[in-house]
Formats: structure tokens, sequence, C-alpha cells
């Protein structure tokens, strides 16, 4: 039997695990703009190529969804290519809508959307706007942020289209970098939606396509606290070597997954970066005491426990916190002791 | 004398014969039941059954140009004519099952005469089956949904669905009508019930907002202004027109007004959006209740509306969401026990709840078909036998010097297996008893089954759970062995003595002939294309191998490490690669010297020359090989024609490999092009499309919010080889020609680090420097002597790229 563990590429249908709330609420809930929040690597692009093939294969959906790759547009001009380019391979899309490329390509980036909306309206469907590599947009903002205000009026035109954004928590400084004179672009997106780590059941449900013991199983989803890419590196490295212990001090000790967390870690903002810091060293702290330990009112630290939670940076048990799984605990400490102060010794 | 000698050989041959006569007594079985028992006016069919079973068991499997003891041709056709004694008896499932049997031994078909009677009788009776059950099955239709509307009308809805759901079990083998008439029935039953759950609903709410005002006006009397306003406004979203909640919000709010400042309200208003902003719904209510009492704070009520209206969305469907796990978990205990009956009732009601619900239409679906199917054996009963395919022996009749065969295959049963057992003459080898197995529909097995000297008889043989069984023999030849020949030992000590003469000579002549012509097979610096050349990285290939089909990959590795041999490689082995659901197409492009503005061009160029793509497509493409004004947008466009091209040609999934080496080229492009490139992977026919690049390594870190190769590949690094590899690496080229002393290869070994590069720059040095000296043993001071060469030379030292390997953005 081949490797079944996809760690690198994004996947749907058989290969898509959990999310049932997440698109249940995209997919039949009540709000028409949508910022979905998801650390580095949680499954967010999965997450719309997966509801993209769902509304294709659904008979009952009154959505036609286009997935929009925003990475690399940069401005105005890079927003309307990426558009098109979505367009060109959505086959199901063109021919649903009845669009012809020819016809919309020297448009600009709103104009198309808003035509493609009105083809997608005579063709009785709505449509489904699904942004991935929403930070794009920041770089957007700094180029061209008359442009980020006529794109939010069209996203958020009313019930015939639908748009939701995916990116990590790095997405909020849009709003501090675009000053729009009119709203800022992520108001009606909020309050986000958060793309969690996987449920324990979901998790045993995709490391079974490995054939492997349930005591691997378990310390698999115990040791990445669920996050997907952690549990389809292990069981990709697992399926090959059958060697867990091995296979869990390699991956801990991978340049690829110290990058990660790495490059994840920065999408945070420092006062949560401090948080994560905190209970690294001490393993787990009640709100009160990571309050204190930052000098901070435990009362305002609740929204941003609440999102690293959500997250998957952080696990509540009994009322404490403490990190969301082994890797990243281990690379937090490590980093603590490489900046010379050992998480054993108290600042 | 001569009539006693006569005699003699007379009775020893009547004696010798007398076994052969009862071995073949199915033969005078078969005569019998065809001739006399199936003939003339008044056939015995009871008989022609009793006789058929017996030569059956005798003889299983059919065949032609047999002989009997009259000397007649004859074909044994022995399914064929007990289906015709079945007929007889109007057992029409068992006459069926023998007729499909027969066709399915796969002789009758040669005998034009025969084969059209079984046909035209095999007709008949599945006509004849078929139009009782169509009969019986309406019967049992009209039945069941009248039942059902019985039960509808004294408002037993859940009863109702039940009989229903098998009425369309009943519909499924019926025609489009009857199901539509089912089908009208059952969404009729599915409105009523959400109706009632609906009712049940309004109801429990209606207790709920008794409890929730109670509450409310306690918490108002105790003081607590502003949960008592949360829980009035609560009640005022269930049940909007609700006079004494109402009257209880204005008596709330003007006491939380009395009692707070508006300095107070304005933080409440401050935290309540940040809590609101964070997701934290519930937490930020009661903040902003209190700051929306105050009218000049518009953005309070507004945020309060909001989050009101989020938060009994949320409530509704978590009350919903109980409802359908609990219902889910039902169904999955229910199909365990084999209640499909009312499990099809949860899924109706789930599918009430959550319309187009895939699980529950998905399962719903393998329920009614499972019921349907039980309604058709019920009055067809199963035609169809086990059946198995082989993967060894590829014939029926083999020959073997091997003192074991392997026997490998699968069994397969729509209904599900009972057993499979593997015997080679008395012997049983194997019994696999599946009847535990839930759904065990297929059934793999491999076995190595032991053979005596001279000819054996294997016989594998699958039964269903309906106790058909069916079986495949296979006659296997055991040959002696040469070894097991008494000339061997004699023979071998002749040949043995004269190869060592003539090796010798040939070894001298070999080594003489190679010295002359400067033999050197060592390559260092191209890339190593022969497989003979290849060594180690199998492990890597293989794991490489494992994982393509779903990811791409990063090959990593110091320069001349040899990443480009080892792309090479893969792609034969990607191209070769036959014994999966995959069917890869490789195409190699070497990035190195390649221009940025003509990247995409290059990449469709070498796709358009590796693959052979059909003048249509070609037509069809934007690529033209002279203008290289082409860009990502073409290059995508044109990537999905040449994957349809692809598919076309095969009815595996298609992968389009792209080995890339030479990547560190990219580091020196825009991240533009870099992001393009990316981009094309997120596309939709990128699931028909896999990359593999090869390089020092990439560049992770760029000036923009995300990086365009952030984690996107799983990397293997292409390291020194194992001293193994290395030893045969150094060794195997010149293998019966030259020799290496061991101390010479233990130099190479540790002076080169074990790196590929180096070993071979080492071997063609030394072997040059031996040949020079006349010798054909490469000695240690062959080594010696060429180190400082060989490690002076510049390329041999790694070069890492400044920019590449993982750059954290920290």
């Amino acid at each position: 039997m081949r490797n079944p563990f996809i760690a690198g590429s994004w996947v749907r249908g058989d290969n898509f695990f959990g999310r049932t709330n997440l698109l249940r609420e995209i997919l039949e809930g009540s709000r028409d703009s949508l910022w979905v929040i998801g650390a580095r690597r949680m499954g967010k692009t999965s997450l719309l190529k997966e509801i993209e093939a769902r509304t294709q294969a659904s008979k009952e959906t009154p959505y036609l969804a286009l997935y929009w790759d925003l990475q690399g547009s940069s401005d105005a001009r890079g927003l309307a290519d990426g558009l098109i380019a979505s367009i060109e391979d959505n086959e199901h899309f063109r021919r649903a809508a009845d669009i012809d490329i020819d016809a919309i390509e020297d448009l600009s980036v709103t104009d198309m959307l808003q035509a493609v909306i009105r083809r997608a309206v005579r063709s009785g469907w709505k449509t489904l706007i699904l942004m991935d590599e929403g930070e794009e947009l920041i770089t957007v903002a700094r180029n061209e942020v008359a442009t980020l205000g006529r794109l939010r009026r069209v996203l958020q035109k009313g019930p015939e289209v639908r748009s939701v954004i995916t990116a990590t928590r790095r997405l909020a400084r849009l709003d501090e970098t675009a000053a729009l004179a009119t709203s800022p672009f992520l108001h009606g997106f909020l309050p986000p939606a958060y793309l969690t780590p996987l449920e324990a059941e979901e998790t045993a449900g995709l490391l079974s396509r490995g054939g492997f013991a349930d005591t691997a199983i378990a310390a698999i989803s115990e040791k990445t606290g669920n996050q997907p890419f952690l549990v389809q590196l292990i069981a990709s490295r697992l399926f090959e070597n059958k060697d867990l212990e091995g296979t869990l001090d390699v991956v801990a000790n991978d340049d690829m997954v110290s990058n990660f967390f790495s490059v994840d870690f920065q999408t945070l903002e420092a006062i949560e970066r401090r948080i994560l810091e905190e209970v690294a060293r001490e393993r787990t702290l009640s709100p009160a005491e990571i309050g204190t330990a930052l000098s901070t009112p435990g009362d305002t630290l609740g929204p941003h426990l609440l999102g690293l939670a959500q997250m998957g940076y952080l696990k509540q048990a009994g009322g404490r916190y403490s990190i969301g799984n082994w890797f990243f605990e281990t690379w937090l400490r490590r980093q603590s002791l490489l900046r010379g102060a050992a998480p054993d010794n108290k600042r | 004398m001569r009539r006693a000698i006569a005699s003699i050989i007379v009775v020893s041959l009547a004696l010798a014969s007398a076994p052969a006569m009862a071995a073949d007594e199915w033969k005078d079985l078969y005569l019998d039941a065809r001739d006399k028992d199936l003939a003339g006016r008044n056939p015995n069919y009871s008989e022609a059954v009793k006789h058929l079973t017996r030569a059956l068991a005798e003889k299983p499997a059919s065949s032609l140009g047999e002989r009997s003891y009259s000397l007649e041709f004859f074909n044994y056709f022995p399914h064929y004519q007990l289906g015709r004694a079945y007929m007889g008896l109007q057992r029409r499932e068992d006459a069926i099952a023998s007729f499909k049997e027969e066709e399915r031994q796969g002789l009758i078909q040669k005998i034009a005469a025969d084969y059209q009677e079984l046909k035209r009788l095999l007709k008949e009776a599945e006509d004849r089956q078929n139009q009782e059950a169509v009969r019986t099955m309406r019967q049992h239709l009209d039945r069941a949904l009248a039942e059902a509307a019985d039960l509808e009308n004294r408002d037993r809805i859940d009863e109702a669905m039940a009989k229903a759901q098998e009425a369309m079990a009943r519909a499924r083998n019926l025609d489009a009508t009857a199901q539509a008439r089912v089908t009208a029935v059952l969404e009729g039953l599915r409105q009523k019930q959400t109706a009632k759950d609906a009712e049940a609903r309004q109801q429990r709410e209606r207790e709920m907002v008794q409890r929730e005002l109670a509450e409310a006006r306690r918490l108002l009397n105790a003081g607590q202004h502003r949960d008592a306003l949360v829980k009035f406004d609560a009640i005022l979203k269930l049940d909007p027109g609700n006079g004494q909640a109402r009257d209880g919000r204005i008596e709330a709010q003007d006491k939380l007004l009395a009692t707070t400042t508006r300095e107070s309200r304005i933080r409440d208003l401050e935290d309540g959006r940040r809590l609101f902003e964070a997701g934290s719904i519930e937490a930020a209510i009661p903040l902003l209740t209190e700051a929306a009492t105050d009218p000049t704070l518009t953005e309070a009520a507004t945020l309060l509306r909001r989050a009101q209206d989020l938060s009994a969305q949320r409530k509704r469907q978590q009350e919903g969401d109980r409802r359908i796990a609990e219902l889910r978990r039902e169904v999955l205990q229910l199909v365990s026990a084999n209640n499909f009956t009312e499990a099809s009732l949860r899924l109706n009601l789930i599918l009430g709840l959550i319309p187009g619900d895939d699980d529950a239409t998905k399962r719903l679906a393998d329920i009614d078909e499972r019921m349907a199917r039980d309604a058709r054996d019920l009055l067809l009963g199963d035609r169809e036998l086990p059946a198995l395919a082989f993967v060894a022996p590829k014939h029926a009749s083999s020959e073997t010097q091997e003192d074991t065969i392997t026997v490998s295959g699968v069994a397969t049963d729509d209904r599900g297996l009972a057993r499979i057992s593997i015997r080679a003459g008395a012997l049983v080898i194997r019994t696999m008893d599946l009847t535990k197995e839930q759904e065990a529909r297929t059934h793999t097995f491999d076995e190595s089954v032991p053979l005596v000297k001279g000819m054996n008889r294997v016989v594998v043989s699958v039964m269903d759970r309906k106790g058909r069984t069916f079986e495949t023999v296979f006659t296997v030849d055991r040959k002696p062995t040469f070894i097991e020949n008494p000339y061997f030992y004699p023979l071998v000590a002749l040949c043995a003595i004269s190869l060592v003469g003539t090796g010798a000579g040939v070894y001298a002549a070999r080594r003489r002939r190679a010295l002359r012509n400067r033999f050197n097979p060592y390559i260092a610096g191209a890339p190593v294309l022969s497989n003979a050349m290849f060594f180690g990285r199998k492990k890597l290939l293989s794991r490489v191998l494992n994982m393509i089909h779903a990811n791409s990959l990063m090959i990593t590795g110091d320069r001349r490490i040899g990443k480009t041999s080892f792309m090479h490689h893969l792609k034969m082995a990607l191209a070769d690669d036959e014994g999966t659901e995959f069917k890869f197409y490789p195409v190699s492009v070497d990035l190195q010297g390649v221009p940025e503005h003509t990247f995409f061009h290059t990449m469709m160029s070498e796709i358009v020359d590796a693959l052979g793509l059909v003048p249509e497509t070609l037509a069809d493409l934007r690529f033209r090989s002279e203008n290289d004004d082409y860009d990502d947008r073409d290059f995508s466009r044109d990537l999905q024609r040449v994957i349809t091209d692809l598919k076309a040609r095969t009815p595996k999934k298609v992968k389009l490999a792209l080995l890339l080496d030479e990547v560190d080229e990219l580091n020196e492009y825009s991240e533009r092009v870099n992001q393009r490139l990316r981009s094309v992977f997120m596309k939709t026919f990128s699931e028909n499309l896999v990359a593999v690049m090869s390089g020092v390594g990439i560049r992770r870190s760029w000036k923009s919010e995300g990086s365009p190769w952030y984690n996107f590949f799983d990397e293997f690094e292409l390291s020194g080889l194992s001293r193994d590899e290395a030893e045969e690496l150094i060794r195997t080229p010149v293998q019966g020609v030259f020799r290496f002393e061991d101390e010479a290869v233990e130099r190479i070994l540790n002076a080169s680090e074990l790196k590929p590069y180096i070993i071979q720059k080492f071997c063609i040095h030394a072997v040059n420097h031996m040949i020079e000296e006349g010798r054909s043993t490469i000695a240690v001071r062959d080594v010696a002597a060429v180190e400082a060469l060989v490690l002076s030379d510049e390329s041999v030292a790694p070069r890492i790229s400044p920019q590449t390997r993982v750059q954290p953005n920290l």
C-alpha cells in the first residue's frame, strides 16, 4: 500500500476530515461575510477546496463557489490576474454562470467581480467567494488602499454574494494598515470563526488509514494536539519507518518543523507570543497567573487566551492553560534556551 | 506355453485397468444422466440430479473430447445437464446458478448448439423467475404502502415511515413509477415528522420561556439587574411578543441605568467590543447589554443585536447538533445490529433536519440497496456463485522444479464469503473461515503450497454464505531438479575442474584487454544515467515512490552529492511504475541557466517534448515553441489540456510528475514568478500534478506577507552513501577485471566522507595510476598517490548558497 498521508498539499473529498460545524456555518449559516482564522498549516486551503467541491457536487446548494488564491496579488492588477486565473481553473463555475473569459479579462478586479456576481445571479446562483491567503490584502492595502475599499463594497454587497476569507491572525493588522475613509475592511467579517485542531475522533479516523496500533494513534493524537499538519507529517514518516519513538524524536528536531513554528509564531501579536513563552516556561498556568507573570490584568487577557486556545496554540484543562502540543512546547522551550534564558530559571 | 503367457498378459492388463475404471465412474454417471434420465418422453429429473451430483463430486471441471468405454467421444458439461434437470423439477433458482456456472467454466461456448440451448433455457428460467418476483414484489409494495397510510392516519408517523421504507426496498426492484410513488409518500411523511418535531420544539421553548421568566424576575428582585436584563432579552428573542418579558426588560434597564455611570458603560462597551471581535460572544453579551442601556452609545446596541443574533443561532445549532449526533449514534448501533428498518427511520429524520446531508443520504442509499437486494434474494434467490481470480499460478497446468508453488489471488462474492480452502492432493494447506467478518465480499489469499515429485493436484475452493461453492484446480508437474539427478555430483566435479581452468584463462585475458584499453568505468562530474553504475539511494527512492502520489517533494543536498543522478533514476522508476492505481508521466526540467522570462515557456516546452501529445491537444495549446511570450496563465491553461490528454490514455489516476532539477535557479527569480509557480499547485487540476524539486535549497524568506514555498514540500536530504553502498560503488564497477585491496577501499572510504562524487574521483585516478604501473590490483599506494589531487579539486568542497536552506523569518 502506498503512503496514504498527505503533509504538503491541500486535500478534499475522501482525504478531508472533520470541520463539520464550520462547513455548516459557511454553507448554511446566516453570515454573508466571514473571516476564518487559522494558524499556519491548520488546513485553511483544504477547507476552502472542500467547500468548493461540496457545492459543485450538491444539488441543493444555492451557491456557486469560486476559490481565489490571493497570494502574490499585491495590487489591483495582481488581484485581477489572480481572479481571472481562478475562474479559468474552475470550469464548473464558468459553465454554471455562463462566463466568457475574454469579455471580462480586461476589467478592474472590482468590475470583474461585479460582472461575475451579476452573471451568477442571472443564472440563478449566489456567488460564494472563497479567498485564500488573506494576508496578501495587507500588501494590497500598503500599495493601493482605495482598491481595498472598493473590494469591500463588492464583497459585502448583499445576499447575492457570500465572502469567506481565510488567513492567520496577522490579517487583524489590515485595518491598522489600511486607513479607509469608510468602515474598516474587516468590519463585516467580524467576529471571526476559528479553524481549530481536529477532534480526537477525527484524528483517529485519519490515522486509521495507516493501520497503526491504537496505542500509536493515541500517542500521536496526544503529542500533536490533533494539529492536522503535524498529524499527517508524523503519520507519513511513521508509515515509512514503523518506529514511533524515533519518528517523534526526528520530527521534534526537524529543521522544517522548526521553520514552521518559527514562521507561525511571528504571525501572533506580541502579547500573545509572551503568553505562550510564559506558559511554556511554567508548563501550566491559570489565567490569573499568566496575568501576574505579564503584569497585565487577567481579564484583559481573556480574548487572547480564547483565540490562542481556539487556534490550538494553547489547550485548557481544569481552568489552567498549557501549550497546545508537545512539539510546539519543545520548540518554545528550546527558543527560550537559545536566547540564554533557561525555561527553568524565571526571569 | 504361448497361450499361458497370453493369459497372464490379459489378466495383468485387466488388473491394471481396474482402478482406472473405478476412477472414471463419472463418465457412466454423466452419460446415464444425459442419455437416459434426461432423454425420452418421460425424463427422470430426480435421478439425473443424483447422477450428476455424484459425477461432479468426482470431476467438477467441464471438459471437451472425453472418451466413453464404448470409445465414443463426448463433451462433459455437467452443470448444464444439472440445470436442465433442475428446470424439469421447477427449481429455477438452482437451474439458473447451474447454467451460469457452466458458462463460467468457459468450454460450452465452443459447442454452438449446446451453448444456444443453454442460453435459451437460462433466459426462460430468468424470465419466469422475474415475472413471479415482480408480481410478488408489487403485492408486497401495495400492502406495505397501505399499512403506511393506515399508520399515518393514526398519527403514528415513525412507524408509517418504517413501513414506507420497507415499501421502498421493494420499489427499488421495480420501475421508476413505483419508486416515485414511494418517494412521494416518504417525503410527505418526512414533512409531517419535521412539523411534529418543530411543534415539540416550540412546546419546549414555551416551557423554557416560563422557566426563564421566573429566573429573570428572581434576578431582578435580587438586584442583579444586568443578568436579569440579559435574560429578558434572551426571552424576547424567542418570544418577541411576550409582555411580561417586555415589562421586565424596561424595569431592569431603568434600574441598571440608575446604578451605573456613563464611564462604566463606556468601559463595558470597549471590553464587550474586544470580546466580540475575538469571537467570545457569550462573554461579550452582558457587557454590551449594560452599555446598550445608555441611549447615546448606539454602537453598543448594534453590537449587542449582532451578538444576540449570533448567540441565538449558535444555540439553535448546538441543539440541532445534539439531536443529530444522537440520531447518528443510534443509526450506527442499529446498522451493526442489522436493524435496517429502524436505522433508515433515523436517517430520514436526519434528512428532515439537514436536507441533502451527504452521510445520511449515502447511508440511506446503502440500506435501501441492501434491503432491495434482500427483498430480491428472497424472491429470486442468489444466482451468482462466488468467484476466484488468480495472480499465481498463471496457468491451469504447469511444470516446475521448485518444491513449492505460490497460490495467490482474490475470492469475491456479492453476498459475502464464508470459507476459502486450499488443498494439495489430500493435504489441507489452509482453510480461511470468513463467517465472522462483516461483509466479507472480497478476500485475498497468498499461500505457499508444498509439492511432491511428479503430478500434484492443487484445489482452491470458495464457499459463499448461501453455501454455494466454486473451485479451481491446478495441476503442477514437479520435475526433479538438476541437483536431484544421480549424475549431478560427478558432473559438477568435472565442470568445476574445467571452469576453473577456463575462468582463470578468461579472467587473465579480460585483465590484459582492460589494461591495454585503459578500462576505467567510473564517472565523476556527469550524472550517472546507467543503472549498473547507480549505487545506493534505494531506500530514498522507495520512500519517494511511496509518497509522491500525494505530496510534492524537495530533494536537497550539497553540490555534487548526486541529486541529478537521483532525479534521473526517479524518472525511470516513475515511468516503470505500473503496480498501483496511479499512472505517472514524469517530465524532467533542468532549470540551470533558464532566464526568468522564459521559465514557464521552458517548462511547457519540456512537457510537450516528453509526452508525445496528440495533434488535437497540441493545436489547442497556447504554447508555440518559436514564441516565448508565455506566462503563468498560459501555462496553467495548457497544463489543464495536457492533463486531459493524459487522462484519455489510461483508466488509472493520472499524475503528471514535474521533476525540476537545479531549482536553486528559482532563488534568483522574482518573488512574483515563484508565487505564480506555487499558485499552479493551488489549482484544482493540481490533483493530477506532483512536483519533485532538487537543488541545494530553495529560498524561504521573501519580502511579502507570505512566502511562496513556506512548508510547501516534504523535504528529503541527499547525504553521503552508507559504508556498504560506498564499498559497493568502489568494488562493483571493476569486478571481474581489477581488484581493490581492502586497505585501498578503506582509505577511499575515510578520505571521501562517503560522498559519491569524491569516491568516483578517487576511483578514476587510482585506477589510472594502477594502469600506469601495469598492475591489475588497486593498492593503497595508488589511492595515496592521487589523494592530494582529488581533494584539491575545488568542486569537491561543498558549497551552500547563502540564501538557501531554511531561513526562518525571525
